[in-house]
């Protein structure tokens, strides 16, 4: 196994300097740092490899798209899918969710007017808005699973909440703000029982949980490459086949038809029905390497004790309150939003930033939770495995500093 | 009383001798605590500038064409922003603060040096307050 220092050099962003100081990257939720193989497939697919999929007999088309489906089988191999053709690529977990919702809506005979969707208050609002277009659209109710104090979703609200005329429920298998890992297995179990599809937002879950969407019991899940250290403009919809057949497509355009005509058209069928037009070439075949980082990754037990770390040094500080406070450790990934007393979200963040920290501020998409929780917004300060416990340390110390100064 | 140029000049010596970034923010937040306190029924959404993370708010009156901005934010950086550039353009004429191109914000490294999102808001700032004095030219 190799050291943290050499696993860091293949992230080239972590050597980049910020106001003269070395750049310490906590905004890893937002969006990951890219390893070199990413870059360099990336670069090579647009250098050598620039040729449009499925289409043309041309040799470089044809790697292309070679190139593209492997990719494909790599996601569906890595979140344990029944098929490559259950993974649909999108420009992200927004697109995937947005594409879903349209769908669902035009799936015949699925929605009826007061139909209801069942949605977590913890949701990022990529997980909330293409359901309310939906609802908007079709005339149906939103309902809200709501979180307790800790963060934790109130499971116990579920037989409440769901009634006959709920069709679909979307959570995220871990909140962008609370980072606490949510036990989507039992809402899938109940809202199977009660004839619900349940929708899952892996935006998060699918970097730091090892992810089996078989297992999970999800009906649908989405997610984004560029947190998961793959190119940016890439994402993944996950669906089971069955229901993949049942929706009609998203967009009309090249790729996704199966023969035109001016008095009826038909489609290709899935996964190409949902990828009409040019696809994001270059970024959908790293992938595969930004996949074999994760499961490197796996093996670096550092990260684990940066989060306990953590866990207790944002506990110490006074007037600190952490939001998605977990029971056990395992239940958190190393996401920790926080507020301090006296002291602002966005004040905090730009005092961090000229000390050479990253980290996030403000309503972080998800203004329902703050408003839950009663605040503007709050700082976040998320971990990736290529973190270290001194940048942690440094990261607390400087916090400190901050709130001092503003004090 | 100074001059507008006067005033900006003095801001700009002021900022000259921060080196560091830390002593930059350390003398805005001094500025911001120490800015006269904003009358809470003032705090409406239309005194509120958009484009900010922070909530900021600005109220501006005219007295015969000489200008009064009071404001507030519950940022406190912000807030000392938004206090630096009142207390510039507090007691100007209308005509004077409308024509004026805020060029000085360039000079103590203001825009530049802020995040994107800050200097947005710094922008939004600088546009209200632009804004508001015009309407009693």
């Amino acid at each position: 196994m190799s050291s943290i220092e050499e696993l860091r050099e293949q992230f080239p962003q972590l050597s980049t300097k910020v106001y003269g100081k070395p750049l310490v990257y906590l905004d890893n939720a937002a969006t990951s740092l890219r390893p070199r193989s990413v870059i360099e497939k990336w670069d090579w697919m647009s250098a050598r490899y620039s040729a449009n999929l499925h289409r043309a007999v041309h040799f470089t088309s044809a790697k292309a798209t070679e190139e593209f489906e492997a990719a494909r089988e790599e996601v569906a191999d890595f979140i344990n899918a029944n098929s490559p053709k259950e993974v649909v690529f999108t420009s992200g977990t927004t697109q995937a969710i947005n594409l879903l919702a349209f769908c669902l809506g035009e799936r015949k005979g699925f929605l009826n007017v007061g139909d209801e969707i069942l949605i977590g208050e913890e949701e990022h609002h990529s997980n909330i808005l293409p359901w309310q277009f939906l609802a908007e659209r079709k005339n149906l109710k939103i309902k809200v699973l709501p979180v307790d104090e800790r963060g934790a979703l109130r499971l116990e609200e579920l037989p409440r909440l769901i009634s006959d005329r709920t069709r679909i429920c979307a959570v995220a298998q871990v909140s962008n703000v609370l980072g606490l890992v949510n036990p989507v297995r039992q809402i899938a179990d109940y809202c199977h029982s009660r004839g619900v599809l349940l929708v899952v937002d892996g935006a998060q879950g699918v970097v730091h949980c090892k992810t089996d969407v078989q297992a999970m019991g999800a009906d649908f899940y989405a997610f984004s490459g560029h947190k998961l250290y793959a190119a940016p403009g890439t994402g993944v919809l996950w669906g089971k086949k069955a229901l993949l057949d049942s929706l009609p497509p998203y967009m009309g355009g090249g790729e996704m038809v199966g023969t035109v005509k001016w008095e009826k058209s038909t489609y290709a069928s899935v996964p190409h029905k949902f990828e009409a037009g040019t696809q994001n070439l270059a970024g959908v075949p790293t992938f595969g390497h930004a996949i074999a980082w994760v499961y490197k990754f796996r093996n670096y037990p550092e990260l684990e004790g940066v989060k306990r770390y953590m866990l207790e040094a944002l506990q110490d500080i006074p007037g600190l309150r952490l939001f998605g406070v977990p029971e056990a450790p395992e239940e958190k990934i190393p996401v920790f939003s926080f507020t301090v007393e006296g002291a602002h979200h966005e004040d905090l963040a730009l005092i961090l930033d000229k000390m050479g920290i990253a980290v996030r501020s403000g309503q972080m998409c998800a203004e329902p939770l703050m408003d839950r929780y009663g605040v503007t917004g709050m700082v976040r300060a998320s971990f990736a495995p290529y973190n270290t416990q001194e940048e942690a340390e440094y990261f607390i110390k400087s916090l400190k500093k901050a709130i001092k100064m503003l004090k | 009383m100074t001059s507008l140029e006067e005033a900006k000049a003095a801001v700009v010596g002021d900022f000259s001798m921060m080196e560091e970034w830390l002593d930059k923010y350390e003398y805005l937040i001094d500025l911001g605590k120490n800015l006269e306190p904003f009358p809470e029924e003032l705090k409406t959404d239309d005194r509120l500038i958009k484009g900010c993370q922070s909530r900021v708010w600005l109220d501006c009156r005219s007295d015969a064409g000489v200008i009064t901005f009071r404001a507030d934010s519950d940022a406190i950086i912000t807030k000392g922003i938004i206090s630096l550039l009142i207390s510039v353009y507090n007691g100007r004429t209308a005509a004077e603060i409308a024509a004026d191109d805020f060029s000085f914000l360039d000079k103590i490294g203001l825009r530049e040096n802020l995040s994107p999102t800050r200097a947005n808001g710094l922008v939004s700032m600088v546009e209200t307050i632009k804004r508001e004095a015009q309407q009693y030219v």
